[in-house]
């Protein structure tokens, strides 16, 4: 895939552009040159009640003048024990930079990231993002894939009145990948998302509302090079692996087309803030509408979701000490309908017929998520120590309906622990953090089973149960529910930089981490492991 | 202040919690087709003089061209039948024997395409079907070989395609000015047959008079020249009439004496047609028409529409050098013709899919169903053949007696070798 100079160039000047920002607002803020070598970005950032906000305005509420990073990176995964879409083997590096800054009353955030993945042994998907979607589009034959992504994330809060903020937030992405051989298919993502809210403050109150759009669009085109008889298997996933599975040709199967979605929703907040004593609660709704195929009229399939969210974070920081809990929730009832029509030619005119949706595929699913978090140190840029322990529970329900009377169904509920401590050594030229995390996760449920609808006894037949995947089902399944284990070591050394007009860390950060499934019959193997590594200037 | 708030939002959290999880449990049971669903009544109407034939037991196949969903119901006793199905549109063949008149067994068969089960349609949906009579025949198409090999070399070939007509009856039969062709397209099609018409009750229902494409064979004779004995064949090469096997064991050998080859030197591809050899001396058809320009004989080798049949009328080489009897396509502005065959001629036909989702040609008359052999099986030198009647044959003494019920989905299965290899 070439990679596109321009927008390795837009990357550099962003970067340039916050380092300079960056200087002159260390200067005006007349910070610490110590506090801010010290700063951990991501840290800082996990310790506010409203950098995960959907509304900007919360922005303003940081307590942190400013904080900025830039890195290069590189990744390396390997194993089998992955999603079906995962590779066994791939790389990935890239360049980002985020910052955090406050000028005068107007606090801003901007982050850019370039991402190069080269997979190999990809299969299963032509979709850069398959979950998002109720249906898929695939072959079955492993290849290379590669893709180029660029993100930018920008937002601003800032007051407009008394007690009375605006905040405004950005979030691009585009993204190309390529399957390099036949099957080949190329898919390019598009997906903007943007909030716009308010946030008026009374007493020891945030009242805060925002409204909510998003559009996600990706566009797979299947095609094949080479000149000869070879054929290649499509298939077109509706939901628990159910679908058309054919020979690939356009003729006959054509998987080639967009998807896209549209979500609109909103957000309220109300924070609750005493001392130093906050209790951050955020209600979201959003309903999306999809459609797959050439547009709305000629659409081959529509799906539509509620989706509700929350997100309480309750903080209490003292000198030495401080406590975050945090709690995320998110319901989500979606369902996928085939659009059914075809065209006839009638005294040589092409005539479509509609004929009305069918019910493919419904989801359902709920998640909640609980983590505490425990600070020990005086610095809240820099703690001693960061231990945290987390609980996450996932349930879902689907339902498989193509063809009547039968139709079938999955659930399953999957528990998961985990806990991360962090230790920081402070030198007088720097600092090192030394990190390990683990966890265990489990689930349990209904792989699939069959119904068949009341009444419909009359017309049983094998012969129309859809084409199965049942490997597939097997594996996904095995991969959601199985026992498995996992741990994270990290380590991150950095060197103060200290001058008359900047002060920041050279920084070098590694990780490793590894899951281990207790079993794993339908994975090639029982593991997978990621190696990261950063190299970067924070400031 | 604090703890009531931390309170209040622990109960709020179970709250939700627990409606959530019945949401869930909701969807398992909820029964998907409680809407979107339309019934089918389907009554079957007999012909004039065969009301008594109504019985329980007829076969009724139901597709969904757009998923290969097939449903295969059996009428009752009352010739009746319903089902729920999704919006779509549908096809519903039917096929039915009846009681043997003077050793003839009478056929009713049936295919009507796009039943439409639209979300406007209010209620349910009733369909009379009126069949179709016919008779099993005396000369079937036994085997049909189209799907080509794959040489030692791993190249294609489909140079030896081949079919076999057979006897099936207890009285000789003669293939003298047996006519052969393929019904048009040469592939089956991804849209409804341009050869349709909508009857009175809305129905699209492929015409009764057939169009062959590209060219007319017929076996030469004077009536009687050519015998075929009960439960003889004859095989007839379709392009090369040569020994394909020293090259290709997966083929076969054309080159057999009794064989019959569509051989004719306005067909000037050597590849597909070279010369026939001594064996065939005399046994090659007549080329009675043929249109366009093709340099060979073009045989699908995904999924032909053959027939059999035999021109009554003034001879058959008058009838398709008369204008009259030849047609351009509805709707079209192409200029090629097709001679066009009333399905009462046809002696024979088998339709073959190389997809569920495809369109069928031959009216319920000649062939109510299809054989399907989809392209996983393609240059395998798999055939579609004919099954065997057992109750038939040991009715016969043993003599094979293959399955004639003009519904190939049920005549027929796929061989994985050619029958003439044995």
């Amino acid at each position: 895939m070439k990679i596109k100079q321009k927008y390795i160039l837009i990357v550099f000047a962003l970067s340039l552009f916050q380092l300079t920002t960056g200087i002159k607002t260390v200067a005006q803020e007349a910070i610490k040159v110590q506090d801010k070598c010290l700063y951990h970005f991501d840290d800082l950032k996990r310790k506010q009640t409203w950098t995960e906000s959907y509304n900007g305005a919360g922005l303003h509420f940081i307590d942190f003048p400013s904080s900025s990073f830039i890195e290069a990176y590189f990744g390396k995964n390997n194993g089998s024990f992955v999603k079906y879409y995962d590779s066994e083997n791939s790389f990935n590096y890239g360049l980002r930079s985020s910052s955090y800054t406050k000028i005068k009353n107007t606090t801003f955030f901007g982050k850019v990231d370039y991402n190069n993945f080269i997979g190999k042994e990809m299969t299963n998907s032509g979709l850069i993002y398959p979950e998002r979607y109720l249906m898929n589009v695939a072959n079955d034959n492993p290849a290379e894939k590669r893709k180029e992504s660029y993100k930018l994330n920008g937002g601003f809060a800032t007051p407009i009145a008394k007690k009375l903020l605006f905040g405004f937030q950005i979030n691009y992405e585009t993204a190309n990948m390529a399957k390099m051989k036949d099957l080949r298919h190329q898919t390019k993502l598009l997906d903007f998302e943007t909030t716009a809210g308010f946030i008026w403050s009374k007493g020891h109150f945030n009242f805060g509302a925002n409204y909510y759009y998003r559009k996600f669009h990706e566009e797979v085109v299947f095609s094949k090079v080479t000149d000869d008889e070879a054929l290649f298997n499509g298939y077109l996933y509706k939901g628990l692996w159910f679908g058309i599975f054919d020979d690939w040709a356009n003729e006959a199967l054509n998987l080639s087309r967009p998807f896209t979605d549209v979500l609109n929703g909103g957000s309220a907040q109300i924070e609750y803030v005493k001392d130093n004593f906050r209790f951050h609660n955020e209600i979201t709704y959003k309903f999306q509408e999809g459609i797959t195929g050439p547009g709305a009229d000629r659409a081959y399939s529509e799906s539509q979701a509620d989706i509700l969210e929350y997100k309480g974070i309750l903080q209490y920081e003292q000198d030495n000490l401080r406590h975050y809990l945090r709690l995320k929730s998110k319901y989500e009832d979606a369902v996928s309908f085939d659009k059914v029509t075809n065209s006839e030619r009638i005294g040589g005119i092409t005539v479509v017929y509609y004929y009305g949706l069918n019910k493919a595929f419904s989801r359902r699913n709920y998640n909640i998520n609980a983590q505490y978090e425990l600070a020990i140190g005086s610095l809240k840029c820099n703690p001693d120590w960061n231990i945290s322990a987390e609980y996450n529970y996932l349930s879902t329900a689907s339902q498989s309906s193509l063809i009547a009377p039968f139709y079938f169904s999955q659930d399953y509920q999957i528990h998961s622990f985990a806990g991360m401590a962090r230790k920081n050594f402070l030198f007088d030229k720097g600092m090192i953090d030394l990190s390990l995390s683990g966890g265990y996760s489990n689930g349990s449920g209904d792989r699939l089973s069959r119904h068949v609808s009341p009444g419909a006894s009359g017309q049983i037949s094998e012969d129309i149960i859809p084409d199965h995947n049942s490997e597939l089902l097997k594996r996904e399944y095995e991969y959601m529910t199985s026992g498995k284990a996992f741990g994270e070591i990290g380590f991150r050394f950095s060197r103060f930089v200290m001058g008359r007009n900047y002060e920041g860390a050279l920084y070098v950060d590694a990780s490793y981490a590894m899951t281990k499934a207790s079993k794993a019959i339908y994975h090639d193997s029982d593991n997978s492991q990621v190696f990261k590594i950063s190299v970067g200037y924070s400031f | 202040m604090k703890n009531k708030i931390i309170i209040l939002s622990i109960m709020a959290l179970i709250g939700i919690i627990s409606s959530c999880q019945n949401k869930l449990d909701d969807l398992i049971s909820d029964n998907p087709y409680s809407q979107g669903i339309r019934k089918l009544n389907i009554s079957l109407i007999y012909p004039e003089n065969f009301q008594h034939e109504k019985k329980a037991g007829a076969q009724i196949t139901i597709i969904n061209p757009t998923n290969g969903a097939e449903y295969n119901l059996l009428s009752d006793d009352q010739g009746k039948v319903s089902v729920d199905l999704q919006y779509g549109f549908y096809r519903v063949s039917v096929t039915d024997k009846g009681t043997p008149i003077s050793g003839a067994i009478p056929l009713f068969n049936r295919t009507i395409d796009q039943i439409r089960l639209t979300d406007t349609l209010t209620g349910n949906m009733n369909l009379n079907i009126e069949l179709f009579l016919s008779y099993a025949g005396q000369l079937l198409i036994k085997e049909v070989y189209y799907r080509g090999c794959t040489g030692t070399d791993n190249k294609t070939f489909q140079y030896d395609k081949y079919l076999s007509i057979y006897n099936n009856s207890n009285d000789v039969a003669y293939l003298d000015s047996v006519c052969l062709g393929t019904v048009e397209p040469y592939n089956a099609p991804t849209k409804p047959s341009y050869w349709t018409y909508i009857n009175s009750e809305g129905q699209t229902v492929i015409r009764d008079t057939i169009p062959i494409i590209e060219a007319v064979w017929q076996f030469p004779g004077t009536g009687t020249s050519h015998p075929l004995l009960p439960g003889e064949e004859a095989v007839v090469a379709l392009s090369a009439a040569v020994n394909h096997t020293i090259l290709r064991p997966m083929s076969v050998n054309l080159d057999v004496p009794g064989y019959w080859v569509c051989y004719n030197q306005r067909y000037t591809n050597a590849n597909y047609h070279p010369s026939p050899g001594p064996n065939l001396a005399n046994h090659w058809l007549d080329l009675l028409w043929k249109e366009g320009t093709a340099t060979a004989y073009p045989f699908s080798t995904s999924s032909p529409a053959v027939v059999l049949f035999r021109i009554p009328e003034v001879g058959a080489q008058a009838y398709v050098n008369n204008p009259a009897n030849r047609s351009r396509r509805p709707a079209s502005t192409s200029s090629t013709e097709y001679v066009m065959i009333p399905s009462a001629w046809v002696l024979d036909g088998v339709e073959t899919f190389d997809r569920e989702t495809k369109n069928k040609r031959m009216p319920a008359s000649i062939d109510a169903t299809y054989i399907l052999m989809d392209n996983e099986d393609r240059y395998l030198g798999k055939t579609i053949h004919r099954k065997i009647d057992d109750e038939a044959t040991a009715k016969a003494g043993g003599r094979i007696v293959y399955m004639d019920t003009n519904n190939s989905s049920n005549d027929f299965y796929i061989r994985d070798s050619q029958s003439i290899k044995e």
